[in-house]
C-alpha cells in the first residue's frame, strides 16, 4: 500500500492542508509558464482516473486556443461500487481544488466548475466551504498569490443521473440541460460549455495533478507501472471483511488488493471497474473464451501465483478484455446468487439509460424484462441466447459507453455461470453449488 | 427577473427543499421555467430526466434505499422488504400520513458501509432491522415536534 494521496485525508480545514505542504504545487505552478506546466503533467505520464484512462497532459495540450476556455472537475461519481471521489471531496477538498486551480492556470481557463452529484449534499457543502477558505487565503479569485492570474470556481449540483458522468453529458448538465451525451467529435476540448473549449477531469486525476506539481513529474512517473504511473485509489466492496478505499501503486496485482480487504467466505467472482465491467469467476480452471475472461482458480484455492495475479492498470486490464474503469472492485463470495447479480446489473442499465438512442433505450428495457422474469421464476432457456444477441447489437449500435458496455457484465455472468443460471431457469430455484 | 439557464437545476433543488412534501408543484415548475427562459415542456423534460425530482407529492421524508450490486450482496433487498412491510407501502408509494416515501436507487457512493439508505439529505449505513426501527422512530418524533 502507498500513502501519497490518502496522506491528505482529514485536511478539510485549509490550515491542516497547508501544514502538509498543500498549495505548494500551486506556488510552484505560477512561477512556471502554462506550457511548462502542461509539459510537466505530460512527462509524469498521468492518465485520467475517471475510467477511460486518457493521458491528462495530452488532453490539456489538445485544448483549442479559442477563449474563453473552461475547466470542469467531474465529481459526478455515480459508478456503483465507486466511492473514492466522495472520500476526497469530503476529506481532502483542498487537494482537489488545488489541482483544479493548477489546471485552470495551465490551460489559461477563465473559470472552473466542480460538478457534484445530487446524492452528495454534504460533500457539496464541504467543497463550497473549502472554496471560500481558499479565496480568503488569496489562493483563488483575483490575482492569485499576487500574480496576474485570476481564476474562480463555481460548484454545480446534479439532480440524480448516472449518464451525466460521461463528459459530454456533464457539459450539457452544467448548462442546465438534460444530461444527454453527444457523439464525439466534437470533443469538449474543441466545443464544450457554451461551445467553448472545455476540459473535463476527474476528482482523483486533479488530486494527482496537485501531487505532481508538489513533488515533480520524475517522482510521480517512478510510482506504479511504466504504462500507467502514479498511485491509484481502489474501492473494494461486497463480501469482504474490510471494505474501503485502498491506495496502491498502479498495476498492483488484484490478489494483493483483495487480500488486504479480506474476502468474507469463499471467493466466487469479482467485478472490476464498475457495473459495466466484466465479471471474473473463480469457478473454472480453463479460460472460458479467448481473452475475455480470466479464470481465477477453483473457489477458495488460489492456484499458484498466477490466477489472481493480473495487474490492475489500464494496459493490463485491456489485455484481458476488461477495463480498470474507476477502480471499483466488487467481491462476491459463494453466497452470491448470480441470477440476482444479473437482475441488479440490468435494472441499473434500464433505469440509467438516458433514452436518447434507440438501441440502448429499448435494449436495456428488454434485457431487464428478461432478467426479471428469470429472477422471478418465469425465465425461459432461450432467454440466454436472446439476451446475448441483444447486448451484442447494443454494443455495436449504441451512442455512448452505457449501451455499448452492457455486454461486458452479461457475457461474464453467462459464460462463467451458465450452469447456475440455467438450473435456476429450469428449476426456478437457486441450487447452491456443492463442493466436492 | 431573468435567471441564467445554467442555474435551473439548482432552482429545482431549492423549490423541492422548500416544499414540505419533497416535490415541485406544477405552478412552481411553470414559474421556474419562465424565469429561466425555457418552455414548460422543456422544464418537464429536465425534471423527468433527473431522478431526484418529483412533480408529485411525496412524503416529508424520502427514503432512498440503495440497491447497487455492493449493497445487494449485503442484502439490500431484505432492507427494502423490511421497510416496505414496516411502513406498509410499496416502492414508490407514500404512507397515508404523508411522512414517508420509499424509493430504490442505484448507488449512494457509500459501498463500504453497505447496505445503505438516505433519508432526505442524510445517509444511514450498515443497516439492520433494529437500526431501521430506531431511525424511523426518530423521524416520526421529529415530525411530531415540527
Amino acid at each position: 500500500m502507498t500513502n501519497y494521496i490518502l496522506r491528505f485525508l482529514d485536511t478539510s480545514d485549509i490550515k491542516s492542508y497547508i501544514d502538509k505542504d498543500g498549495y505548494e504545487g500551486l506556488r510552484r505552478t505560477i512561477k512556471m509558464s502554462p506550457k511548462e506546466v502542461i509539459q510537466e503533467i505530460k512527462s509524469s505520464g498521468l492518465r485520467g482516473r475517471g475510467g477511460a484512462g486518457f493521458p491528462t497532459g495530452i488532453k490539456w495540450e489538445s485544448l483549442s486556443n479559442e477563449k474563453p476556455a473552461y475547466i470542469v472537475c467531474n465529481a459526478d461519481e455515480g459508478e456503483p461500487g465507486t466511492f473514492k471521489d466522495r472520500l476526497l471531496l469530503e476529506s481532502a477538498p483542498h487537494l482537489v481544488i488545488e489541482g483544479l486551480i493548477i489546471a485552470g492556470y495551465a490551460n489559461q481557463a477563465e473559470k472552473g466548475y466542480i460538478y457534484i452529484r445530487g446524492e452528495y449534499p454534504e460533500e457539496t457543502k464541504i467543497i463550497q466551504k473549502a472554496i471560500d477558505e481558499a479565496k480568503k487565503y488569496k489562493l483563488l479569485g483575483k490575482n492569485i498569490l499576487d500574480s496576474s492570474f485570476s481564476f474562480d470556481i463555481e460548484v454545480k449540483r446534479g439532480g440524480g443521473s448516472y449518464v451525466v458522468g460521461d463528459e459530454t453529458a456533464l457539459v450539457n448538465s452544467i448548462m442546465g440541460k438534460r444530461g444527454n451525451p453527444w457523439h464525439k467529435p466534437p470533443y469538449p476540448t474543441q466545443q464544450g460549455l457554451w461551445s467553448k473549449p472545455t476540459i473535463v477531469n476527474n476528482v482523483e486525476t486533479l488530486s494527482c495533478v496537485s501531487l505532481i506539481m508538489q513533488e515533480g513529474w520524475e517522482w510521480f512517473s517512478k510510482i506504479g507501472s511504466f504504462d500507467s504511473p502514479g498511485p491509484k485509489l481502489y474501492c473494494v466492496s461486497g463480501n469482504v471483511k474490510k471494505p474501503g478505499v485502498y491506495e496502491f501503486p498502479m498495476g498492483v496485482p488484484l490478489r494483493d488488493v483483495i487480500n488486504t480487504a479480506e474476502v468474507d467466505g469463499v471467493l466466487k467472482a469479482v467485478q472490476i471497474g464498475g457495473t459495466a465491467g466484466p465479471i471474473y469467476s473463480t469457478k473454472s480452471l480453463t479460460l472460458t473464451s479467448t481473452t475475455d475472461f480470466w479464470s481465477l482458480g477453483t473457489p477458495g484455492i488460489v492456484y499458484g501465483a498466477k490466477p489472481l495475479d493480473f495487474n490492475l492498470d489500464f494496459a493490463s486490464m485491456k489485455k484481458i478484455g476488461g477495463s480498470l474503469g474507476s477502480g471499483a472492485i466488487v467481491v462476491m463470495n459463494n453466497d452470491a446468487i448470480m441470477v440476482d447479480v444479473l437482475e441488479v446489473t440490468l435494472r441499473f442499465f434500464a433505469e440509467e439509460s438516458c433514452g436518447k438512442c434507440f438501441p440502448c433505450r429499448y435494449g436495456t428495457r428488454q434485457l431487464y424484462h428478461m432478467a426479471k422474469n428469470i429472477a422471478t421464476g418465469q425465465g425461459k432457456e432461450e432467454y440466454m441466447d436472446i439476451m446475448q444477441k441483444t447486448a451484442v447489437s447494443m454494443a455495436k449500435a449504441s451512442l455512448c459507453p452505457l449501451g455499448q458496455s452492457v455486454i461486458m457484465p452479461l457475457k461474464g455472468i453467462f459464460e462463467n455461470f451458465k450452469g447456475e443460471i440455467l438450473s435456476f431457469i429450469r428449476h426456478q430455484k437457486y441450487i447452491k453449488r456443492v463442493e466436492i | 427577473m431573468e435567471e441564467k439557464r445554467e442555474n435551473i437545476i439548482l432552482a429545482f433543488h431549492k423549490a423541492q427543499e422548500e416544499s414540505k412534501n419533497n416535490y415541485i408543484p406544477i405552478e412552481k415548475v411553470k414559474e421556474i421555467a419562465k424565469k429561466h427562459g425555457i418552455s414548460l415542456s422543456e422544464a418537464s423534460g429536465l425534471l423527468s430526466f433527473y431522478t431526484m425530482f418529483s412533480t408529485e407529492k411525496r412524503g416529508k421524508y424520502v427514503i432512498r434505499v440503495c440497491d447497487s450490486l455492493s449493497c445487494r450482496l449485503m442484502h439490500s433487498i431484505d432492507i427494502l422488504l423490511y421497510l416496505q412491510n414496516k411502513l406498509n407501502i410499496e416502492e414508490g408509494e407514500t404512507t397515508r400520513d404523508g411522512l414517508f416515501t420509499i424509493e430504490r436507487v442505484n448507488c449512494l457512493g457509500r459501498c463500504f458501509s453497505a447496505p445503505n439508505m438516505m433519508i432526505n439529505d442524510k445517509i444511514y449505513g450498515n443497516l439492520t432491522p433494529e437500526k431501521i426501527d430506531k431511525i424511523i422512530e426518530q423521524h416520526i418524533k421529529e415530525a411530531e415536534n415540527d
